[in-house]
């Protein structure tokens, strides 16, 4: 008995000590050596660090600033004047707006209406309808043999407007002289944020120096840059009345072929009310 | 100022509108079949400018749109303008409605070369006509 007891306690410790020492050569197998260890540490931080940082980044406003492969834009400021006091106010002098005067404070758009056109008239209701079918000469055609009765149901209105005054740098940084347009768009968008829409309706720009005959038609908003140059200027937008009360405004750039744009989300659009934030 | 008349070609016109005559600058990637301008005010009747001044030459056509989110309907035929030519195309944007035009670019040779000029939807005198 003694004597089983004794070889049992011995198998017993062997089995222990081939325990403890394959589990000790299986620990210093995997084992990275201390360098390796840092780095992964390291890696672990750097990942981390960008996911803090993409989260602040998607969180942090827009900056006021347009970009595009050769100009930028810093939007320093803001000023909207109603219509209503457009010809009183002295800042924003006529010589600057494209047709060199002050806007008209009434100035009135025509309204057509189309239903009572149609009603009278049903060749144009026709050629509407299908105008894919006529060639381009011949809607003209129709349309001008009826122009009495558009005449007839087209009434004039003033459009509620807001001037929006921008004041901005705008730097060269294509690398060489530059002669190029500064026109930008301004965008509208409810007061519950559900529809929007862009205009170029850009209409004053105190830098122009095409500013005589067909060069003031055609490239008022233009300037030429000598390499590196930076200029202070301000551009004015003629906004018209969307969507009702406590519209948002938005100026910028609108993406290549873009039929309608979520100015708050999109790059190189600003928020105007955030210009100088 | 109140109502003002324009004289557009053909006859009265009806807009109270100064025509939208500022020169944009466009450009299309000719590795893309196809592409489009932004959509811009279309005030009168008057034809669409359109000047290529690098690049290949494309197709353009004008499109027009009634309201502002809608993706539009061709108002011209497509035409073909060169490098270098000043073109003026014929379009019934205003005759149907519309308020605002862009353009339209087709390639005619596949490249990754740009095509880029200016353009605008109205114009104060006509240049080489494209109807």
């Amino acid at each position: 008995m003694n004597k089983k007891m004794k070889l049992l306690t011995v198998m017993l410790l062997c089995f222990i000590v081939i325990v403890s020492v394959f589990s000790i050569w299986l620990i210093e197998k995997n084992k990275k050596p201390p360098a390796e260890r840092n780095q992964q540490k390291d890696i672990e931080i750097t990942k981390s660090s960008e996911a803090v940082s993409q989260t602040v980044t998607s969180e942090e406003p827009k900056e006021n600033v347009i970009k595009t492969t050769s100009l930028k834009y810093e939007l320093l400021s803001y000023e909207i004047i109603a219509d209503t006091d457009i010809e009183k106010q002295i800042s924003y002098q006529a010589e600057y707006f494209r047709n060199g005067e002050l806007p008209d404070s009434d100035y009135t758009e025509e309204i057509i209406d189309y239903e009572a056109v149609e009603k009278e008239c049903p060749e144009l209701k026709a050629m509407w309808e299908e105008s894919e079918s006529y060639t381009v000469q011949e809607v003209k055609d129709i349309y001008q043999a009826n122009i009495d009765v558009i005449q007839k149901y087209t009434s004039f209105k003033h459009p509620k407007t807001q001037y929006l005054f921008v004041k901005c740098k705008i730097s060269n940084r294509s690398g060489r002289k530059m002669d190029t347009d500064l026109t930008l768009y301004s965008f509208v968008v409810s007061a519950d944020g559900k529809n929007s829409a862009y205009s170029d309706n850009q209409c004053y720009f105190d830098k122009a120096v095409n500013v005589v005959g067909d060069m003031r038609d055609s490239r008022f908003f233009w300037y030429t840059f000598d390499e590196d140059e930076t200029i202070e200027c301000t551009l004015g937008f003629a906004i018209k009345e969307e969507f009702g009360a406590n519209e948002q405004f938005y100026v910028g750039l609108v993406p290549a072929g873009a039929d309608s744009v979520d100015p708050e989300h999109t790059e190189n659009i600003v928020k105007v009310e955030e210009i100088g934030d | 100022m109140g109502v003002m008349t324009l004289s557009g070609i053909g006859g009265a016109s009806l807009t109270a509108h100064a025509g939208n005559t500022v020169d944009h600058t466009f450009s299309f990637d000719n590795s893309n079949s196809s592409g489009n301008s932004g959509w811009r005010d279309k005030n009168d009747t008057t034809k669409v400018y359109v000047y290529p001044t690098a690049g290949p030459k494309i197709y353009y056509t004008v499109y027009g749109r009634s309201n502002k989110s809608s993706s539009g309907v061709n108002r011209s035929s497509k035409v073909a303008i060169p490098q270098g030519v000043q073109g003026s195309i014929t379009n019934y944007v205003k005759e149907s409605k519309d308020i605002q035009a862009r353009l339209k670019f087709n390639r005619i040779t596949t490249a990754k070369v740009t095509t880029s000029g200016v353009w605008s939807p109205d114009s104060t005198r006509n240049y080489t006509i494209y109807n």
